[in-house]
């Protein structure tokens, strides 16, 4: 069995497998660089998702070119996006129809995981943020 | 209700997937009426590591808009253009693409067992060319 | 005078001319990295081509790109020195990766009947890859 993650906003949580076949060295530093506590806030321009800033850890040296790239952020999917010349890299939660974008358009993250069991709470605390702000987020290792 | 569940056979390695019935209610309901297929399947040419199919099913044609539409194929994933004229599945990277750029898709179904094998034997297109797909429906018996 | 180089595959040869005074830098390294031997695959993202890797053209110094193309035509050679990258077409295709639209260097063109090569290429799309020989034509 791979490695899980579990992520709760609001005290809503959900279990994630990490993607670490499609993956392995983003999913590796990933792993490495939690657990994080912070905030989240609703993406602007990407659709039905929220992002968070990750400023420590192995994530913050990932090269900026996607190991696997993607612009679509599936529903229950997390991506993560790294911008080492700035020290950090953020995650995008997707809960609906979602897109990675910037103000010019289109661009592409990794994905790292994928929600197990029912996110439906998770989702719902996510959603909320569009219409009441920033939440407090964690995102910690299952199984050890 | 769990989703239904499809039967992947590509030159020997099988895999299951399920229907993404929550995301592509009329697609995969267009899609289940065209079981079984049977055809060949070939490296896709501006999609990236993806291979397609024709399946000219009629079920499909009907289906005229995208529902829930991704331009990115994560691997393991099957999906569909309007009118049913291509599906693909993807084995890595991989976008919805022709001659003219980028285009939208709708998700048909996402391989849930045996996913690693069947995604090596779709990369096998690659360098060897055209193999053959059967996709057929788990009886819920 | 131009130097000339044969290309072989799937039992075709065909004869390919250097533009050696549009791309005198990539056709030196060409020129110097023959022969080649490597397999001809269908490309995966730029549409109707066909692709053959050579590691030893992958090399930064021949940046910036001579004679740029974005669309490859038939009966063209073109090089992605990023990825030592020697690219074929038989119809309607285009310089790209999954980052999108791109370049490359063109730098020959192939000589006279050009209809059974360029079937050769198509045909790895169905096929699955080929051995190519490029070799030096001396005389």
């Amino acid at each position: 069995m791979g490695k899980r993650i579990r992520v709760e906003v609001d005290g809503a949580g959900a279990d994630f497998d990490l993607l670490e076949e499609w993956a392995p060295t983003t999913t590796a530093a990933l792993w490495d660089s939690l657990p994080v506590e912070t905030t989240t806030i609703h993406g602007r321009v990407s659709g039905d998702t929220c992002f968070v800033a990750l400023r420590e850890g192995p994530v913050t040296k990932l090269p900026e070119k996607a190991e696997l790239g993607v612009t679509s952020i599936y529903k229950g999917y997390i991506v993560l996006a790294a911008f080492p010349a700035r020290g950090f890299a953020e995650l995008f939660i997707s809960y609906g129809q979602a897109e990675y974008r910037g103000d010019i358009g289109r661009l592409y993250a990794t994905p790292v995981a994928e929600v197990t069991g029912d996110p439906a709470a998770l989702f719902d605390a996510l959603k909320r943020t569009r219409a009441e702000g920033r939440k407090s987020i964690t995102v910690r290792r299952l199984d050890g | 209700m769990a989703a239904r569940r499809i039967r992947i056979n590509v030159d020997g390695v099988e895999a299951v997937a399920e229907l993404q019935e929550d995301l592509s209610p009329r697609a995969t309901a267009a899609f289940w009426e065209s079981l079984p297929i049977n055809k060949p399947l070939v490296a896709a040419k501006w999609s990236g590591r993806a291979c397609f199919i024709h399946p000219a099913a009629e079920p499909l044609r009907a289906i005229e808009t995208l529902e829930n539409p991704v331009t990115s194929i994560y691997p393991g994933t099957i999906v569909m253009r309007p009118r049913g004229s291509e599906e693909l599945i993807s084995y890595g990277e991989s976008e919805y693409r022709w001659a003219v750029g980028t285009d939208y898709v709708t998700r048909l179904a996402k391989i849930v067992e045996n996913r690693g094998p069947l995604i090596e034997m779709l990369a096998r297109t690659h360098d060897e060319g055209d193999k053959h797909i059967t996709i057929t429906r788990v009886d819920a018996s | 005078m131009s130097r000339r180089v044969e290309l072989e595959v799937a039992g075709v040869t065909v004869t390919a001319v250097l533009l050696e005074d549009l791309a005198p830098k990539t056709t030196s390294a060409f020129w110097e990295a023959l022969p080649i031997q490597q397999t001809l695959r269908h490309v995966r993202w730029g549409g109707n081509g066909a692709y053959v890797i050579e590691r030893k053209l992958r090399d930064e110094k021949l940046f910036p790109l001579e004679n740029r193309i974005a669309y490859y035509f038939p009966g063209t050679i073109s090089l992605k020195p990023e990825h030592g990258e020697l690219a074929f077409s038989y119809g309607q295709s285009q310089a790209r990766s999954l980052g999108g639209n791109g370049w490359a260097t063109h730098f020959a063109d192939i000589e006279g009947d050009t209809s059974e090569f360029l079937d050769v290429l198509a045909r790895t799309q169905h096929e699955g890859g080929k051995p190519m020989v490029i070799r030096r034509k001396e005389g």
